[in-house]
């Protein structure tokens, strides 16, 4: 099956065995990356991508097994040892530092220094020029980080990566905080590396990457690998089939014909000094898709809406009155929930229990004379669990130990819990994996269902044209375009959310 | 079997490793000094750690939060300097509880209003409290060390016995009880711990984060000038410039000894207490045995750390290593998650 691209490998990992206490991350896993190839390393979380990536770096030393590089067996026991061979690893939360400049973080582990012994920042400067003249793209060494976005961000650490001449990159899920257009604009850069003999591996979730980027793809699945195969005679079936076991029965989520009930009514809203007369309605059982760039004010039409940014001027109905939010406190009491991009640090107190982070907005109706009954409470959240199919080993299982999908599915049972009207989710389905992503919409369709009403953000819009029942874009603030179902069309949905009109 | 009573012995350790600390350190007190151990000595401990002690609840609260409260030495000295001088001036009984206790709870909530009004870092708005507040004190008194002759029911903060025990170190016990049961049963003590563990997410969850910062910044307050009660009532004077001078160090010491995190989310009322009698055993040894009180200091300082140390130990780990791979299942999910980060 495997076709040569003609080149060495780059790096070989032989039967790579590693056991943390109680579960074995990785078993006897074989893995080569060749040299100017693009390798896309998949499998639902908990796989042991990351781990393998990290043993090929040298921040986890593995229990057996051996590392040839470049034809030759190494030993790995540090990240340095790893960086002096040519390894670049882009973990995928950057390990920059805001407070400096790009350039200073650009040379930070090797500055260079002329010969007084005085830092050259004339000659780092000038390296940097080169660095970004090389990826193609314009950017003020001299700049700080802290001004930069994300995928500027992600370009000066692959910049980093090449300073210190690495012939071998790693990257851990690099598009998850771009946009399309940055994503595309990385590949390009990708494709460049890789022209110019470099070797990639990248770790991503979202299928369609590996189709648009990768040469060959490796699948792990429960510290095993299932299979390794060339990107252009796979298709996509087989691969979800390869990562999750099973071959994915993806119903087409159908929507019955619903009633028009009006339930939100947003009406000329401006906010944040980001949203410009935002005017939409919201109805019962309806799930309204938003698309948009990053930046077009997604994230802060919801945020609004559950009253964590003051609203300037407009107003909000529900129900046909008009509401004053100002807290989240407020939106929840009127049946409005949130469920935020950032789980970890907004959706949830990860060092809690499950349980305690459920009940948050109504633990009151628990009380009783002599506190909180714990029965009760334990009763309710043995239902949520239940009815949203939460895999946990325990009720009182900390937050933090719960899988990305089953973290998500604790911000949905809050609100649940809460008999919410209105559900407002960000990005529900960020670095969630595919088994857990088809969860997590049916459960999406089962609350419009049963009568709530959704609005859900994603940047994925094939993504957004299964599960909505209509889509509204957003450009720089303002409502650009509205779609009904049966005008869904991704190309059409994608331009008309970079300002083209249609 | 094994399994599941090495997590039990995990368990004890990281809950009651500090009162493993405390009966240590009373065993060597016992060795070193024959009177320690005595009936008399145990009480005069008890009791002369109950100020500590009822301070410590407030400040476990607060730091819980992932806050900190300066000022609670100085909320000691101003009302102490309120009952002293209101009784001296008015020689009503009545007063000399109320207003004390209403100044201590107004200043908990003006540090409130600093840290959630302007927003201030709780360290900031309480170091402005803790200066400010002992030199309102001073000015009440001119400076003045006020002597006073309090009447006896105010002196049974002090002085007084129910059921062979010190009152004070029964309102203690009581506070330390009541606090505990509001951190497990009532809706705010939940909420406590979860803006310690993360505030937005607090936030975003609908809890209104400004009401529980309230709460225990006025507890915290409260307890204090209640403490101040104590103290002077036991010293019969108030010197507002020497009064809880230096004493929110000491809370901080007992709550971090006992358990608690200084980043909040994490900790208990207990580990406090035990915090606050470690303290008060040490102070009581280094008395007995006449020890200059540099050298008591600087044990101090070694104690804190010793405690803090051993409760950063991870056992588990420890355990492992000598014991091979077994695990509980409930651990099982957790390694998982470690290996795919």
């Amino acid at each position: 099956m495997e076709i040569s691209n003609g080149h060495p490998d780059a790096l070989t990992m032989l039967e790579i065995t590693k056991s943390y206490p109680g579960v074995e991350a990785l078993r006897k896993v074989s893995f080569s990356v060749k040299e100017s190839e693009i390798h896309s390393l998949v499998g639902e979380n908990g796989a042991g991508k990351s781990t393998l990536m990290r043993i090929a770096a040298g921040e986890v030393q593995p229990d057996e097994g051996q590392i040839h590089f470049k034809g030759k067996k190494v030993v790995i026991r540090q990240p340095s040892d790893s960086q002096r061979l040519g390894v670049g690893f882009i973990h995928q939360e950057l390990n920059l530092i805001p407070e400096l400049s790009i350039v200073e973080n650009i040379f930070l582990g090797h500055l260079i220094v002329n010969d007084f012994g005085i830092l050259d920042w004339g000659l780092m400067k000038k390296r940097a020029h080169e660095l970004f003249d090389q990826l193609g793209v314009e950017i003020s060494p001299s700049a700080r980080v802290s001004s930069l976005g994300m995928a500027q961000r992600q370009l000066v650490e692959i910049a980093k990566a090449l300073s210190l001449e690495a012939t071998f990159l790693i990257m851990d899920e690099p598009t998850s905080a771009l946009s399309i257009e940055e994503i595309n604009r990385l590949f390009v850069i990708i494709q460049r590396l890789r022209n110019a003999g470099v070797a990639v591996v990248f770790i991503t979730h979202h299928l369609k990457e590996i189709f648009d980027i990768a040469d060959r793809v490796s699948v792990l699945r429960d510290g095993v690998l299932v299979g390794v195969r060339d990107v252009a005679e796979l298709k996509e079936s087989e691969l979800v089939q390869m990562m999750i076991g099973h071959s994915l029965n993806r119903p087409e989520i159908h929507t019955v014909q619903k009633e028009k009930v009006t339930v939100l009514n947003v009406d000329d809203l401006n906010a944040n000094s980001k949203l410009k007369h935002i005017t939409f309605s919201l109805y019962s059982q309806e799930i309204l898709g938003i698309a948009g760039l990053m930046g077009s004010g997604r994230t802060e039409l919801l945020r609004a809406i559950f009253g964590i940014d003051q609203i300037e001027s407009g107003s909000i109905k529900m129900n046909g009155r008009k509401i004053h939010i100002r807290s989240p406190k407020d939106a929840i009491r009127l049946g409005i929930g949130l469920a935020p991009e950032d789980r970890k640090n907004q959706g949830l107190v990860s060092m809690l229990s499950l349980t305690v982070n459920i009940t948050f907005p109504f633990v009151q109706r628990f009380l009783s004379i002599l506190g909180i009954d714990f029965k009760e409470e334990k009763k309710t959240v043995e239902y949520l669990v239940k009815e949203l199919s939460i895999k946990t080993p325990s009720l009182s299982q900390t937050v933090d130990n719960l899988s990305g999908g089953n973290k998500q599915k604790v911000v949905l049972a809050k609100w649940l819990g809460c008999h919410t009207q209105v559900y407002l989710l960000d990005e529900p389905t960020q670095g969630i994996d595919v088994g857990a992503k088809e969860m997590i919409f049916e459960i999406v369709e089962k609350l419009a269902a049963a009568g709530s009403s959704i609005i859900v953000i994603s940047s994925d819009i094939e993504e957004l044209t299964r599960v909505s029942d209509r889509i509204i874009v957003l450009y720089k603030g303002g409502i650009y375009g509205e779609f009904q179902r049966k005008d869904f069309n991704v190309e059409n949905i994608m331009l008309c959310a970079m300002g083209k009109q249609q | 079997m094994r399994e599941s009573s090495e997590r039990a012995v995990v368990v004890l350790f990281e809950k009651y490793s500090s009162v493993g600390i405390l009966i240590v350190i009373s065993a060597i007190a016992g060795l070193v000094s024959p009177l320690f151990l005595t009936e008399k000595n145990l009480l005069n401990v008890f009791r002369a750690t109950s100020m500590l002690g009822i301070t410590s609840v407030g400040m476990t609260l607060v730091i819980l939060t992932g806050g900190i409260d300066l000022s609670v030495g100085s909320v000691i000295a101003i009302s102490g300097t309120f009952a002293a001088f209101l009784w001296k001036s008015y020689n009503n009984t009545a007063l000399i509880f109320v207003v004390p206790l209403a100044a201590g709870a107004i200043i908990g909530l003006l540090n409130c209003l600093l840290i959630t009004e302007l927003r201030l870092p709780p360290f900031i708005a309480t170091l402005a409290s803790l200066s400010a507040v002992r030199g309102i004190a001073l000015v009440i008194t001119s400076g003045q060390t006020i002597y006073v002759d309090y009447p006896e029911s105010f002196m049974l903060l002090s002085q007084g016995y129910l059921l062979g025990l010190p009152i004070a170190a029964l309102l203690f016990i009581f506070i330390t009880i009541a606090a505990s049961l509001i951190l497990r049963f009532r809706p705010i003590g939940r909420f406590i711990y979860a803006i310690g563990g993360n505030e937005v997410g607090s936030f975003f969850s609908g809890i209104d984060v400004r009401k529980v910062k309230a709460f225990v910044y006025i507890a915290c307050a409260l307890l204090a000038s209640f403490s101040g009660l104590i103290l002077t009532a036991r010293m019969g004077i108030c010197d507002p410039g020497q009064a809880g001078l230096g004493f929110e160090l000491d809370a901080i010491a007992a709550v971090l000894i006992g358990g608690t995190s200084i980043n909040g989310g994490k900790g208990s009322l207990v580990g406090s207490f035990v915090g606050a009698m470690i303290i008060g055993i040490l102070n009581n040894m280094f008395n007995l045995l006449n020890v200059a009180p540099e050298i008591q200091y600087v044990s101090k300082g070694v104690v804190i750390i010793l405690a803090v140390w051993v409760q950063s130990i991870n056992l588990t780990a420890i355990l492992r290593k000598k014991g091979g791979k077994s695990t509980s299942p409930g651990q099982l999910t957790t390694r998982r998650e470690v290996a795919e980060r």
